[in-house]
Order: structure tokens, then C-alpha cells, then sequence
């Protein structure tokens, strides 16, 4: 398994290869993009600055040194969707970046702009983003026959669902799943809401009024206290289950590792579905979160592809996280039923 | 098509002279309704929590005032967003022949289908497949390949959450500010569904019918007109987001198996949602309204934005239908 590492300078190229990236992947917001679109529509699943390159030099820069090392470089442009003119806008930026950058492949959402680019670029790879919501064999069917080199699964999807599309996609299609930072509340494919401007809805749906309603023909009906204090127990847990999601608050811990989503006590058995590659999600994470995030999941990866058995996996990846209590909690773990 | 309450004996054909059609989704229903079916409960009989009854009145006025004496026709069964409400086969087959009783046409609706879901769902679409005039709508494109390779004769709607474009009510107000750049505000009040790619998608799966959400940035023309599927309108609510890890699916489960993804659960959603009320500076202190129905969450469009896409209806010739949301619970009225 290759562990897939987010990069957004070029300087940070050596730092992760040499510390066991085995792919890596950024994104490029042109100048051109922003005039035309401020930031009100971003390019990719980041804002227009933050954890994004803007010159084509730059890409290549990374490419480059990418490439002495023997590393690929795929590039995102995993916006939901893109306009028709968008899309004419944004072939020819692909066009450039593989002339000019050497890219080996594009992460992509949009099912229209995926067609756009199998057709006008047929020896590139592209790889369906998680966005892209890939739940079940008939998407892999489809991604297959649409020219797929690879799928970038979901974050809801548990162990077993991973092992059965794994199989599925095996010798077909190469496959990706996340392993470490950044939840997602929702199901990212289906969520139509924006994280410019507002925010994120699903940070703050905890702290928003609320009440329960009643659907049934008890509606008139005031709620008993045993209903209530499920209600209330219900919304505190739902609350901290969000903050977990949101990197613990985005913190990171005393040791400097990132809190918050993570599925390395999976790993003995993540590693068992088949799954091709291990993905790291933060591109807009500094270059010291980014390191101590891949050294940490490379630590793991190198236990189990050393033998060692569910048990102990589980019981390093713990220590060296070193957040016992967060751990404990079990709101971190993208494969919490696997653990 | 809309029905008069009077003619609902006449043939399909000839039942209205509009052109449009009315049917009534019913997410949480597991057994059909047979006071609607049987005609005795009209298209005004709404929910009973104030908070869903009013956009259900407000909307069944916008539309009886444009279309007087219309009577719905087709039934949704199933939900949008989750699995575990696509009926069982023989729940499927009383909801076809109640149905079929009362004239109306039954479409199966499915969620983004996940390995907990697909075998009831293929159980489902085999019944719907030999019943006639039944249609599927369809939530992820991976279910369309499905659909499309194993029933070929299965007409195929694609639903709502397919459509990917913007809806976030925080924001949507000024999607179309006059303000923002061309491109952006372009960007926002349409999809990239008109791209020569996704038309080639849609040929290729021979997709004949769309679901839209009812948007409360004001599409632009071509997103309506440009295209060759006809269009299905929900009303009164928007899709915002779902989860498969359900909030309220998590409220009887010890609290650190809470919020797993497709975890079991008391199919919670039949008794019960949840209303947010987001903070809305700029609005009239009431604050911005968004609904947990189930594992997703929806808003209840104001009126002006219900009314100003009914008055869509006469003069965009491929929107023909509209989906009523009828979040009605096991017992009795929602």
C-alpha cells in the first residue's frame, strides 16, 4: 500500500518522500480562476489560497522533484460540479499542466467533466474523488467502462463495504481510502452546502436552536421526560461527536500530531480489504502537521506490513497518538465498527 | 398529469388538461395510505406540527389557486437518503396494487445505495420491473448502471441529490448578488449538467426524466430549458446535505456506537425530526429554518420562492410534474 500525502509547496517534496509518501497530491488554482471567480466558487474541495499552488511553475516544480524520486504527482480538480464554461476554461489549464508539469493524473468529482477529460485527454489518468461518492459495485462498473485509472472512496464507508468494493475493483480499478485528518459530518458527495463564507453548517449545527418535533399522531402530545432526556443526550453526544469530526477543535496534540479523524488502529485489517493506496487528507495543513501526520502513518503501515497482529497495531497506533482520552472516546476512528 | 377530484375515473390521458402531474412522497410510510388512495383525503390534508403544516398549506394553496381541483396521482415510495426505508417486497407490492386501486402510478424512489440496501433494492426493482408504467427514481449513478444493465425496460428518473449544485440556505439569497463577479454568480445558479459530458452520460443511460430541488437562487433560463429530459419539481422542501450517519438513528444507541455509518437503528425518523433554527441577521428574527427529516437535512422554502417556481410551470414545456413531500409517520397524520 502507498501512503498518499497532500503537498502545497514545493519545498515540502523532499521533506515527504523521503519520510515514506508514496504519492502525492495537490491543487492549482490559476490567477485566471480567481479574477473570474473571486472567491465565491472555489476550484477544488479548498479555498483558492489556502493549501493550493497558483503558478504552473510551481506544479512543475513539484512534479519534478517528485519524479527524481519516483513519486507521482496527481493534481484535484474535485469541485461538486463545474459549469459548462468552466469546464472550457479548465481544459486547457489540464492541457498545461500536462505539458508543461508532467502530471500523472487528475482527482476529479464531476461525472460531466470526468466524460470532458477521458475524452479530450484519453492516456490520462483520472482518478474518481471521493466526492464522487462511489458506495457501491454499479459505480465501479460505470467507472471502469468510463476509463477510470482509480477510486477514491468515501469516508462513511465501514471495513466490510471496503473489502467487498475492493475485491470488486480488483485488477480493474486501483483503490484509495482515507486514513488520516479531516471528517466529514455528512456524506461529502451529497452535501450541496459551501464552506466559504459561512463556514462549515455541520460545525455549527450544534450550537444552532433546535427542537424535536413529532411526525406521528402523538404530535399534539407533550413529550414524556424519558423522551426528553434521550433528546438531550442525543444532542450532546451529537455535539461532540462534531467536534471530533472538526480535527477536536482542529488541535493537535502535546506531540504535535493532528487530532481528530483517524484509522490507524484499522490498519491490520484496512490493509487486509485490498485497498491500494492509504490517502492523508490536509492540504492546507501546514508542512509540520503534514510531516508529523505521514511519519505517524507510516510508523503503523510499516508494523502491519511487519506482521503484527490487529491487537498491536491497535494498542501503537494509540500510544503513539498519546491522546488516550480522545482515543477512547471512539468519535475519532473513520472505522469505528473494525476496532 | 393534475387530476380534478371529479374525473378521477377518466383515463390517464384525458384526465387533465394541463399537461402536469402531482405526486406525493411519502419517506416514512411503510404501508400505503388508503384514505388517500380511496380519494378521501384531499391534497389539502396536511401534517399536523405547525411547523410542517404551514409550508404544505402554503403550497397546496399555490397550487390549487393555478391549477384549481388538482388531485394527486403518483405515489413516492420509499426515501431519498436512506436505505433502510426502501420497502420490503411485499410492503412494495401492497403499495402497487393500493395504487393501482385508487389510479395512481407508483414510483420507487432510492437512496445512493450502499451495500447494506442493494439487496432489497434489486428485490424491489425486480416487482417494479413487471408492473406497468412504474418508474424508479435513482440517487447515485452507480445505481443507474445498475438499474439500467440488469432492467433495461425500467424507466429511470434521476433524483434530486444528483444534481449538483449549491443549496446552502445561509447563503443562497446572494448567489445572484449583483455583486459577485459574472462567472461566480453564473456558477451558482446552475449546474454542469448542460456540459457536452454529462449529456453523453445522459444518452448513454437513456435517462428521460430529471428531479430538481426547488432553488432559492433563481436558476438561469438554460438550467430549465436547455435540455431533452422532462423535469420533476419538489416542493416544499430543499435538500441541503445528508448523512449516512444518522442523528437520529443514533438516539438509542449506547453513546459510543452513536453516529456510525449504516449502524442499525428504531427507524427513529418515523416518529420524529429535528428543527434547527439557524441565526439570521438580515431576516425577520425568525431565523433561518432547516429541517432533520430522517439522515438529511431539508428547508422549507419561503413562499415567494414556492410561488415564483409555480409560476415556472406554465412556461417551461419539460417541467411537468411536481413532488409533494408529505412527511407523514406511521399512526396517522405527520
Amino acid at each position: 500500500m502507498k501512503i498518499t500525502v497532500p503537498v502545497s509547496h514545493p519545498e515540502e517534496v523532499e521533506m515527504l518522500v523521503e519520510n515514506g509518501a508514496g504519492e502525492l497530491y495537490c491543487g492549482f488554482v490559476p490567477p485566471e480562476w480567481l479574477q473570474r471567480h473571486g472567491g465565491a466558487f472555489w476550484l477544488n474541495r479548498r479555498g483558492p489560497v489556502s493549501g493550493n499552488l497558483n503558478r504552473r511553475e510551481d506544479v512543475a516544480l513539484v512534479a519534478e522533484r517528485a519524479h527524481a524520486r519516483r513519486v507521482p504527482v496527481f493534481v484535484t480538480f474535485n469541485a461538486p460540479y463545474y459549469t459548462p464554461e468552466q469546464q472550457e476554461f479548465l481544459l486547457p489549464v489540464v492541457d498545461g499542466l500536462i505539458a508543461d508539469a508532467s502530471i500523472d493524473g487528475i482527482i476529479v468529482s464531476d461525472l460531466g467533466f470526468f466524460m470532458a477529460v477521458r475524452n479530450a485527454f484519453p492516456d490520462l489518468p483520472v482518478h474518481a474523488s471521493s466526492v464522487m461518492a462511489a458506495l457501491n459495485s454499479g459505480m465501479l462498473d460505470l467507472l471502469e467502462s468510463l476509463g477510470a485509472r482509480r477510486v477514491i472512496f468515501p469516508r462513511s464507508l465501514g471495513l466490510p463495504a471496503l473489502a467487498e468494493l475492493c475485491a470488486a475493483a480488483g485488477g480493474r480499478l486501483e483503490t484509495e481510502a482515507f486514513v488520516l485528518n479531516e471528517g466529514c459530518v455528512f456524506e461529502e458527495g451529497y452535501c450541496m452546502t459551501t464552506h466559504r463564507t459561512a463556514g462549515a453548517l455541520c460545525v455549527q449545527l450544534p450550537a444552532v436552536a433546535h427542537r424535536f418535533l413529532r411526525l406521528d399522531a402523538a404530535a399534539a402530545s407533550p413529550r414524556d421526560d424519558g423522551e426528553s432526556e434521550a433528546s438531550r443526550e442525543l444532542m450532546e453526544a451529537f455535539r461532540d461527536w462534531v467536534w471530533f469530526q472538526n480535527g477536536c477543535g482542529n488541535s493537535v496534540s502535546a506531540g504535535g500530531i493532528p487530532n481528530g479523524p483517524c484509522g490507524l488502529c484499522a490498519l491490520h485489517d484496512l490493509a487486509r480489504t485490498g485497498v491500494t493506496s492509504l490517502k492523508i487528507a490536509g492540504r492546507s495543513a501546514s508542512a509540520f502537521r503534514k510531516l508529523v501526520g505521514l511519519q505517524l502513518v507510516r510508523a503503523i503501515l510499516d508494523l502491519v506490513e511487519t506482521g503484527a497482529d490487529r491487537a498491536e497495531t491497535s494498542r501503537k497506533a494509540v500510544e503513539l497518538r498519546n491522546t488516550p482520552e480522545f482515543c477512547g472516546a471512539r468519535y475519532m476512528c473513520y472505522y469505528r465498527e473494525g476496532t | 398529469m393534475i387530476l380534478a377530484d371529479d374525473e378521477r375515473t377518466a383515463p390517464p390521458m384525458n384526465r387533465t388538461g394541463t399537461g402536469v402531474e402531482v405526486g406525493i412522497s411519502f419517506p416514512f410510510l411503510s404501508s400505503p395510505p388508503r384514505a388517500f388512495f380511496d380519494g378521501e383525503s384531499p391534497l389539502s390534508a396536511g401534517p399536523r406540527e405547525p411547523a410542517l403544516r404551514m409550508p404544505h398549506d402554503a403550497l397546496v394553496d399555490g397550487i390549487l389557486r393555478r391549477l384549481p381541483g388538482a388531485a394527486p396521482s403518483r405515489a413516492y415510495v420509499g426515501s431519498e437518503t436512506c436505505g433502510r426505508l426502501i420497502p420490503p417486497a411485499a410492503a412494495l407490492e401492497a403499495w402497487l396494487l393500493a395504487a393501482s386501486g385508487g389510479g395512481w402510478e407508483v414510483s420507487l424512489v432510492l437512496p445512493p445505495l450502499e451495500r447494506e440496501s442493494q439487496e432489497r433494492a434489486m428485490e424491489c426493482l425486480r416487482i417494479l420491473s413487471e408492473a406497468p408504467d412504474a418508474e424508479v427514481v435513482v440517487n447515485d449513478w452507480g445505481a443507474v448502471h445498475m438499474v439500467r444493465k440488469r432492467f433495461p425496460g425500467l424507466s429511470i428518473v434521476l433524483g434530486r441529490l444528483t444534481h449538483k449544485t449549491l443549496r446552502d440556505p445561509r447563503l443562497a439569497d446572494h448567489f445572484d448578488s449583483p455583486a459577485a463577479p459574472a462567472a461566480a454568480r453564473s456558477a451558482l445558479c446552475r449546474s454542469g449538467e448542460l456540459a457536452p459530458g454529462y449529456r453523453e452520460l445522459m444518452k448513454r443511460y437513456g435517462i428521460g426524466r430529471r428531479e430538481i430541488d426547488p432553488f432559492l437562487q433563481p436558476l438561469e433560463d438554460a438550467e430549465w430549458e436547455d435540455r431533452t429530459e422532462r423535469l420533476s419539481v419538489h416542493l416544499p422542501y430543499l435538500f441541503v446535505t445528508m448523512g449516512r450517519s444518522c442523528l437520529l438513528g443514533a438516539m438509542h444507541r449506547e453513546r459510543e456506537d452513536k453516529f456510525i455509518a449504516g449502524a442499525p437503528c428504531r427507524m427513529e425518523c418515523r416518529a420524529h425530526a429535528i428543527e434547527f433554527r439557524f441565526p439570521d441577521p438580515a431576516g425577520n428574527g425568525e431565523g433561518k429554518r432547516l429541517l432533520e427529516l430522517g439522515n438529511a437535512l431539508y428547508h422549507a422554502v419561503p413562499q415567494p420562492v414556492m410561488e415564483r417556481i409555480l409560476d415556472l410551470i406554465p412556461a417551461r414545456r419539460n417541467l411537468d410534474r411536481i413532488v409533494l413531500t408529505h412527511p407523514m409517520a406511521e399512526g396517522g397524520r405527520g
